[in-house]
């Protein structure tokens, strides 16, 4: 059991699934984590069923519907707590 | 790239981003206060220095005064002029460096967190720190900066009175040799005004550490609840840890 999950680092690794799956390694990339931490937070995910193994063979994961509820859920949280406008997508 | 830098349009990589920029101007806050702090009570240790050197110097290097008159000579002794630019030193430095650190602190405030201190939100930064506990630690650093600053006046009130009796004491030993009560009167009469300027400054350095303490007070609170909800709706249970 990991000692104290981190909203942000949860909020960050669900965005990176945003636009679709991804491999471990290039979400772990994205996510700006080391391997340890990014292991650690995988589990945790995969155990509350925010995100899911969806290719095991190809080692893709991807948001559960679960999953996009609760990135909904901080990212709305954040902006709503730090005075920052609602997620824009970049162009 | 980094994992930072891929997602730099994204909410929560925005919301971090705001988060370093305020843990980075706490932390700036705190130095500033803590240094503020380190001077005042410095400065009223080189008030005393600065009095006790000229007296150790006008023991060591006295001027002989020796003056005749129709009943015989007499001898008298004081002291040298340049031991008193000496006893000036010590506090002069220290109450400058004392003034620079609270006006560096306030045009800070004011001008807010330079872009390079942003340096800090790279993909590193996430393996070593908690986000949400970063927020709770910037308001202990907060309630210390308070304290140090709430503290420093009473160093700057003794300081700043037993500065203008050395500057006065030594003003008038020098070109008359009346002393007595006035000693006391001219100092507070000196030294009453010159705090009453330093007043605006020791106070807008308290509404600056308001201003975030009750935003961080704000926002701890509002993470608290988001973090207890989020782990009640997605985990059902409480906050682990």
């Amino acid at each position: 059991m990991m000692e104290r999950p981190d909203l942000f680092v949860i909020g960050r690794l669900l965005e990176a699934l945003t636009d679709g799956p991804l491999r471990r390694t290039p979400w772990q990339q994205r996510a700006g984590l080391n391997y340890t931490v990014f292991q650690r937070y995988l589990d945790f995910l995969l155990r509350l069923g925010l995100v899911v193994d969806s290719d095991p063979e190809a080692g893709r994961i991807e948001l559960t519907a679960k999953g996009v509820e609760a990135h909904r859920f901080l990212s709305e949280g954040f902006s709503r707590i730090f005075g920052l406008p609602e997620h824009t997508p970049s162009t | 790239m980094s994992g930072s830098e891929d997602l730099s349009g994204s909410a929560i990589a925005r919301v971090q981003s705001q988060v370093v920029i305020l843990g980075e101007a706490i932390r700036r806050l705190a130095v500033r206060c803590r240094r503020f702090s380190w001077f005042s009570w410095g400065f009223l240790f080189a008030v005393y220095l600065g009095g006790t050197l000229v007296g150790i110097l006008s023991l060591l290097f006295p001027v002989v005064v020796t003056t005749v008159t129709t009943y015989g000579t007499s001898t008298t002794t004081s002291t040298p002029w340049w031991a008193y630019l000496v006893g000036f030193v010590p506090p002069v430095v220290l109450l400058t460096l004392t003034v620079r650190e609270l006006v560096l602190g306030l045009r800070e405030s004011r001008a807010g967190v330079p872009a390079p201190l942003l340096a800090g939100t790279g993909s590193g930064a996430l393996d070593s720190m908690s986000w949400t506990e970063s927020v709770r630690q910037a308001q202990q650093t907060l309630t210390s900066s308070r304290s140090d600053v709430e503290w420093s006046f009473v160093p700057l009130v003794l300081g700043t009175l037993g500065f203008a009796s050395l500057t006065l004491g030594e003003f008038l030993a020098l070109f008359t040799t009346t002393v007595g009560g006035i000693w006391i009167i001219l100092p507070l009469v000196i030294g009453v005004p010159f705090l009453t300027l330093f007043w605006p400054f020791h106070r807008a350095a308290l509404r600056w550490i308001n201003v975030y303490q009750d935003r961080l007070s704000r926002q701890g609170k509002e993470l608290s609840a988001l973090e207890n909800e989020f782990f009640w709706r997605f985990a059902g249970i409480p906050s682990p840890g």
